[in-house]
């Protein structure tokens, strides 16, 4: 369909032609145009936030496991040093507090530098130069220590000694007093019986047991030893009962068997 | 004829308008909009009788250029993109009052050697003649009159079939001739 000449008579005409809007159509425009501005700017500010707290949670999940990684790497070291010094086990198994004490500071002491020692695996020869002397330092610390812990050992050991040669000399003067008495009845009446010598060891006995509970120096009972001392007389009397009960009745079981004919 | 200069000068002025325009300078946006609001006020009106609604058009279509104006690519002039936006805005803007009826009653379609009908007619007595158009016709008559689309891209548009762009057009003639001979007789005053 071929353009008619009206028509391009018509095209002509129009597109010479310009209307002129009116004001209001710019002012309406120029609102439009702000408020869209600002809605890009909210936007912007959302995406920044959002941003924010991505970046904010990443920085926070980074710290936490590095924090779970550092913790597992203590442990580890822990372990190691366990192996590594055994002899420093076999003295803390059986030292005292104190030396346990001891022990954990040196294990403190161990992991912190055992750290810092693995922080510096990936460095240059000068760094493990450091290490090496680190290490030296370490070894040094630890003779320290364990020499410490050694003599407080040692002093520990002699004051347990002292405790125990005390209580053995209170049951040596017994057993002397003991000797004396029976060497005495012996001298009176010749012979002794067994009765008055279980007599002279219960006497003893007893004694024994009060200096454990009452100390006189101190006017102080041991509740621990009175406790101790009231349980084994409870389980004494239940043996006992337990033991007259079973008695009683075999004695009625033995006489009802030896009459069944009867 | 317009000097060489001249239009260089302002090919060039429009050029760093548009730049500007895109950082958002509000001041060569409203510079953009007085240099093309007359002429898209006019390509609007073709469509939408009433300039009013013209005028809405016209204010959605211009804030559509400003707020896409950075997809412009200097591959075609911008009063072409500018009067692209245009078309489409007053096609949509008919489509949601649902002015737009595309009658279709089966015309026999020939071509029909028209008469060399000159308009020795004003501006305004045309735009009333295309005013008098039914909605459906007057939108594919000046589409294709004088915009200068293809069917193709007209059924394309307007979501409709190349055959009812043509029936349409072909009745849009045939009343417009119609009407532009009414008009003739009476202005040469024979009966």
């Amino acid at each position: 369909m071929a353009p008619i000449k009206f028509e391009n008579d018509i095209k002509e005409k129009l597109e010479q032609r310009g209307l002129q809007p009116s004001a209001n159509v710019w002012k309406n425009l120029e609102k439009q145009l702000d408020a869209s501005d600002k809605k890009k700017n909210n936007k912007g500010f959302w995406w920044f936030g959002i941003a924010a707290s991505f970046v904010g949670i990443l920085i926070m999940t980074t710290v936490l496991f590095n924090r779970d990684g550092a913790k597992d790497i203590e442990s580890v070291i822990v372990d190691i040093e366990a192996v590594d010094k055994p002899g420093s086990t076999v003295k803390l198994s059986d030292s005292t507090k104190i030396e346990e004490n001891v022990a954990v500071e040196s294990v403190k002491e161990h992991n912190l530098i055992e750290t810092k020692k693995n922080s510096q695996k990936n460095t240059s020869e000068l760094k493990v130069q450091v290490q090496q002397k680190q290490k030296i330092l370490i070894k040094g610390t630890v003779k320290e220590v364990v020499a410490q812990a050694e003599i407080k050992h040692e002093k520990e050991v002699k004051d347990v000694v002292k405790l125990n040669t005390d209580k053995l000399s209170f049951e040596d003067i017994k057993i002397q007093e003991i000797v004396a008495q029976v060497q005495a009845l012996k001298e009176a009446n010749n012979t002794v019986s067994d009765a008055e010598i279980n007599a002279l060891l219960d006497q003893a006995q007893k004694d024994i047991t009060m200096h454990k509970l009452y100390n006189e120096a101190t006017n102080k009972v041991d509740a621990n030893a009175l406790l101790e001392d009231v349980e084994a007389d409870l389980e004494q009397s239940f043996r006992d009962k337990a033991f007259k009960a079973i008695q009683s009745g075999f004695k009625y079981v033995k006489t009802a068997v030896a009459d069944r004919n009867n | 004829m317009k000097h060489p200069l001249k239009v260089i000068q302002l090919y060039k002025n429009e050029a760093q308008l548009i730049n500007k325009a895109v950082r958002n300078n509000r001041e060569a946006q409203h510079m953009l909009y007085e240099l093309h609001a007359p002429k898209m006020l006019s390509v609007c009106r073709y469509y939408i009788k009433d300039l009013q609604q013209a005028e809405d058009v016209l204010l959605n279509g211009f804030f559509k250029v400003f707020t896409k104006i950075k997809h412009f690519k200097n591959e075609g002039s911008f009063e072409g993109w500018v009067r692209r936006i245009m078309i489409r805005e007053a096609i949509s803007y008919l489509r949601q009052k649902k002015q737009i009826e595309f009658v279709s009653d089966a015309i026999e379609i020939h071509e029909e050697q028209t008469n060399n009908i000159k308009a020795q007619i004003d501006v305004a007595e045309i735009q009333q003649l295309i005013d008098d158009l039914p909605e459906g016709y007057r939108m594919v008559f000046v589409m294709y009159a004088i915009e200068g689309y293809k069917h193709s891209e007209i059924a394309d548009l307007l979501k409709i079939s190349e055959g009812t762009s043509k029936s349409q057009l072909f009745k849009a003639r045939k009343l417009l001739q119609k009407q532009l001979q009414l008009l003739n007789t009476t202005s040469n005053g024979t009966n």
